[in-house]
């Protein structure tokens, strides 16, 4: 593809995004609260669309299909098993972080952890975790973009050219009006990305296969091995665990269920979510499909999608770049924004607790630039362990679930208990993972999950819990049932 | 619902979507197995928390 085709589609697309930025800083009032969270003021449509954008990254269109391509249907039941895992956690957390956000004006999740936890030792140590697993992933996503472009234009773009735009736009959309901004430009990209995938798909299925029944047939009849699920169970369950527990793990994700202006704004955001998800992955797995019938022999599955796109008219290879290119801005943005949130309320709050207002938003576009020069540093380097990364980023912040579990329905679990189990288990988990050590062919996943929440309740046990950690869930318990999100006894009866 | 019903259902959920593909549907190289099984699953569940959420703020 010539290169000028691909230096117009990221002007034009990083021109409306601007576009969308500017008009949503017009709506942004003062304050901490409103740059990174939106000031609780978002509706349901925004907030589904932001929350879906920040989870599906570029990893859809080109991993997704990519092991799709190689192993077949366990990449859908991978995703799939995501995306269920992730529903129920945000029917049963959704409401559980959006009252108590509300009522103590949280903004980061590790906030929430250190208010029950009564420890604030307990945010720092879940925010240097996020910084430690989140700064790698988020560079996956800038080289990503620099594989794209260079893949796509031959080599006449050079890498560092994509990781630069993609760190420009994403920057600029997060600084300019924090979470206001990401999220407008979250809902205009997950639409682009659902819309450009859907033509894409029918294209590729009417002009290469006659028509989507024959694409069937022809999978069905010459690659019948990708339909029978022969995936190893210690793989499938390694895999799937950390990314099952993504929607509470993730400081990106579990913040946004801060943002809903109120209760019906929440109902749709986890209803647009999972109907944008289960589209999203059908299609990312049918493209993967489509490679294996069109493209056998490949030998780097990643390879796939980039190779599909250089066999479609330019116009049409340009959509789904865009559709891509906008998946991984729209993830690096939201996470840039709330590690930078991170930064100043649970790092800087609490070295410095009296921080002006004015200055956290200050100090939190300071962190954005510093975030951001870190993520392009590492992207430059190109690891060869992109997969060993991103493994360990979403394995190493399972470490945090059980402490986040128990904040709302454990009694006993302890600020010591949350403490030692993160750490601990997050230095095993990250030893594991970059040691290349699977304990009886278990992946580090497993077995940090595993210790820390032995850790968690162990040592909870032995220590003595907060004295406010029942009232907590009391007054959690009844504002549940106050507010309508699970019947009283009363009208049960 | 109770925490406790919830939780059984959650595990029985769990234990469905990982067993019933190894042990009946494995060997079977049609869309019509693993493949419409999981995405059924699916739907299934969204329907479900959708119907569980409709009542949310209603009370």
């Amino acid at each position: 593809m010539r290169p000028l085709y691909v230096w117009i589609a990221m002007i034009l697309w990083t021109a409306v995004a601007a576009w969308i930025a500017t008009a949503a800083r017009r709506r942004m009032g003062a304050g901490a609260s409103e740059f990174f969270i939106g000031g609780r003021r978002m509706q349901g449509f925004v907030s589904g669309m932001t929350y879906a954008a920040t989870t599906y990254s570029a990893f859809m269109l080109v991993g997704l299909v990519g092991l799709t391509y190689r192993s077949g249907v366990g990449a859908l039941g991978f995703e799939m098993t995501y995306l269920i895992f992730t529903v129920i956690f945000l029917v049963v957390f959704g409401p559980r972080f959006w009252l108590v956000g509300n009522r103590f004006e949280h903004i980061t999740p590790p906030e929430l952890l250190a208010h029950r936890y009564e420890s604030k030792s307990v945010a720092v140590v879940a925010a240097t975790i996020s910084f430690i697993m989140l700064i790698p992933y988020s560079s996956v996503q800038l080289m990503g973009a620099g594989f794209l472009v260079e893949g796509l234009s031959d080599g006449r773009i050079p890498f560092m050219a994509g990781v630069l735009v993609m760190a420009l736009l994403s920057g600029f959309s997060a600084w300019w009006a924090g979470m206001r901004s990401v999220a407008w430009t979250d809902a205009f990209q997950a639409v682009t990305m659902l819309v450009t995938s859907v033509i894409a798909l029918v294209f590729v299925a009417f002009q290469f296969f006659g028509s989507p029944g024959e694409f069937v047939t022809t999978v069905t009849e010459n690659n019948p091995e990708l339909l029978t699920f022969d995936w190893d169970p210690k793989l499938f369950i390694g895999l799937t665990l950390p990314w099952a527990f993504f929607a509470l793990t993730n400081p990106q994700v579990s913040q946004r269920m801060y943002v809903p202006d109120r209760i019906v704004s929440l109902k749709r955001m986890i209803i647009y979510f999972a109907a944008f998800g289960f589209l999203y992955t059908i299609i990312s797995t049918l493209f993967g499909y489509q490679a294996a019938a069109l493209l056998p022999g490949l030998e780097n599955p990643d390879e796939a999608m980039p190779t599909l796109l250089t066999q479609v008219p330019t116009l049409l290879g340009l959509i789904i770049f865009i559709g891509i290119f906008a998946a991984a801005t729209s993830t690096l943005g939201s996470i840039i924004l709330t590690l930078s949130s991170l930064f100043v309320r649970d790092v800087v709050k609490h070295i410095k607790p009296d921080v002006p207002e004015r200055t956290e938003r200050r100090l939190g576009r300071m962190a954005m630039l510093g975030l951001l020069a870190a993520c392009i540093v590492f992207a430059w380097f190109r690891p060869g362990l992109i997969t060993v990364i991103s493994s360990m980023a979403s394995g190493g912040l399972l470490v945090m679930a059980p402490a986040i579990i128990g904040a709302f329905f454990w009694r006993r679990g302890t600020a010591t208990g949350a403490l030692i189990s993160m750490a601990v288990g997050g230095v095993l988990t990250a030893v594991m993972y970059l040691g290349n050590i699977y304990p009886f062919g278990w992946w580090p996943s497993v077995w940090g999950a595993g210790i820390t929440t032995v850790l968690y309740v162990a040592v909870s046990l032995f220590t003595t819990p907060p004295s406010g950690a029942g009232e907590f869930i009391d007054w959690l318990n009844e504002e549940l049932e106050a507010k309508g999100f699970r019947r009283s006894r009363r009208s049960r009866r | 619902m109770k925490g406790r019903t919830f939780l059984v259902l959650a595990v029985a959920l769990v234990a469905v979507d990982l067993l019933v593909p190894y042990l009946f549907l494995a060997d079977i190289p049609s869309f019509a197995a693993s493949f419409l099984f999981w995405t059924a699953l699916t739907l299934l569940v969204i329907i479900a928390a959708a119907g569980y959420i409709r009542h949310w703020g209603k009370e």
